[in-house]
């Protein structure tokens, strides 16, 4: 099963960079319809707005992290069910495991590379 | 002695100067008098004046032990805070108030800079001296050494984490160090800096309620392949 390429991804983190940095390699990815957020709570307006084939959230943001985010997302019936990668530098045992009870599908230690990007995507996809 | 005499008398009334009964007239050898006081002052009049120099005596100095204990209360009191107040600059309990150690945050910070900096450099020099004869493998080259720049940049994000930490330690201990200062009054209260010591401790509960430790060294670090086994 290939991944659908069309599909809308959601970028979310508060550092410009980054948002700039992921975009660049999901472009190299091959992936076209990219959005971004700022923080948890612009991620969930858009998300209740559109819905997003792929999330790819940042932990440590302010006024609502990552992990907030993906609780949320995790209670809301429309969006439970929305894939949803973690790109952090919260890399200690006690986060990751919050974040698989919480419902993550994949975590992603910064800094990383385009090749785990992919890898990590592949794999929430089953690919 | 005259000019003890004189202040004893003054601090004698006549009506309060009662006959003195049988014993008090017995006069021990040690007891000393000079011979112009004994005979200016009856026996009587020399007990009650020492009696009366006791009591005034004792109520200065039941006076002055109020004063002085109230003066060291304060004292304890301010070296006790003082202490408080040192001891929170150097405390390590994560629960409440984790101090930083800025000292190692900026190393991590120059360190990241550097290896990003390196990598960018070469994978620019990589372009440069690419053969551009060869169009296909000129353009997988250039399209490799771009991503991997991309992925050097992503040093900002945690390099600005790490400097964030290290403001939020330094305005902690600057707000710490002008407390004692004034405390300890070698500045003035209207110099002192503002600081919200609850929203402070507020923000800590917060991270700590949603786990946010920021980067983490290498060491204490879990890596990328040990995730990957729990997912």
């Amino acid at each position: 099963m290939a991944i659908d390429l069309q599909m809308p991804v959601l970028v979310v983190d508060d550092y410009k960079t980054m948002i700039r940095i992921i975009r660049n390699l999901l472009k190299q990815l091959g992936f076209t319809d990219i959005d971004d957020a700022a923080d948890g709570t612009e991620a969930l307006e858009k998300m209740r707005q559109r819905p997003y084939g792929l999330i790819i959230s940042d932990w440590n943001m302010e006024p609502m992290t990552g992990y907030e985010l993906l609780k949320e997302v995790r209670s809301d019936e429309k969006l439970l069910k929305t894939p949803f990668i973690m790109v952090t530098a919260e890399s200690k045992t006690e986060n990751v495991i919050a974040a698989k009870k919480a419902g993550v599908n994949n975590y992603i230690v910064k800094p990383f590379n385009a090749a785990t990007l992919s890898a990590k995507i592949n794999a929430v996809f089953g690919v | 002695m005259a000019i003890a005499t004189n202040a004893a008398a003054a601090c004698l009334s006549p009506d309060s100067i009662s006959e003195p009964n049988s014993s008090e007239k017995q006069v021990s050898p040690h007891q000393t008098m000079s011979a112009e006081a004994a005979e200016n002052f009856s026996l009587a009049e020399v007990l009650h004046l020492a009696h009366s120099s006791v009591k005034t005596l004792k109520d200065f100095l039941d006076k002055l032990e109020t004063s002085v204990g109230d003066d060291f209360h304060q004292i304890m009191d301010r070296i006790s805070q003082t202490r408080e107040d040192i001891k929170q600059l150097n405390t390590k309990d994560n629960d409440i108030c984790p101090i930083m150690d800025a000292e190692n945050e900026l190393k991590l910070v120059v360190k990241a800079t550097e290896d990003a900096t390196h990598r960018i450099m070469e994978a620019a020099e990589t372009i440069m001296t690419a053969d551009a004869n060869d169009p296909a493998s000129y353009h997988r080259t250039v399209e490799q050494n771009v991503m991997d720049i991309f992925e050097a940049c992503s040093f900002q994000d945690i390099t600005g984490q790490r400097i964030n930490r290290v403001v939020e330690t330094l305005d902690f201990v600057d707000y710490r160090i002008h407390k004692i200062a004034s405390f300890l009054g070698l500045e003035n209260s209207s110099q002192s800096r503002e600081f919200d010591e609850a929203a402070f401790y507020e923000k800590l509960k917060r991270k700590d309620a949603l786990i946010l430790h920021g980067p983490q060294d290498k060491a204490d670090a879990v890596s990328q392949s040990d995730i990957d086994d729990l997912f």
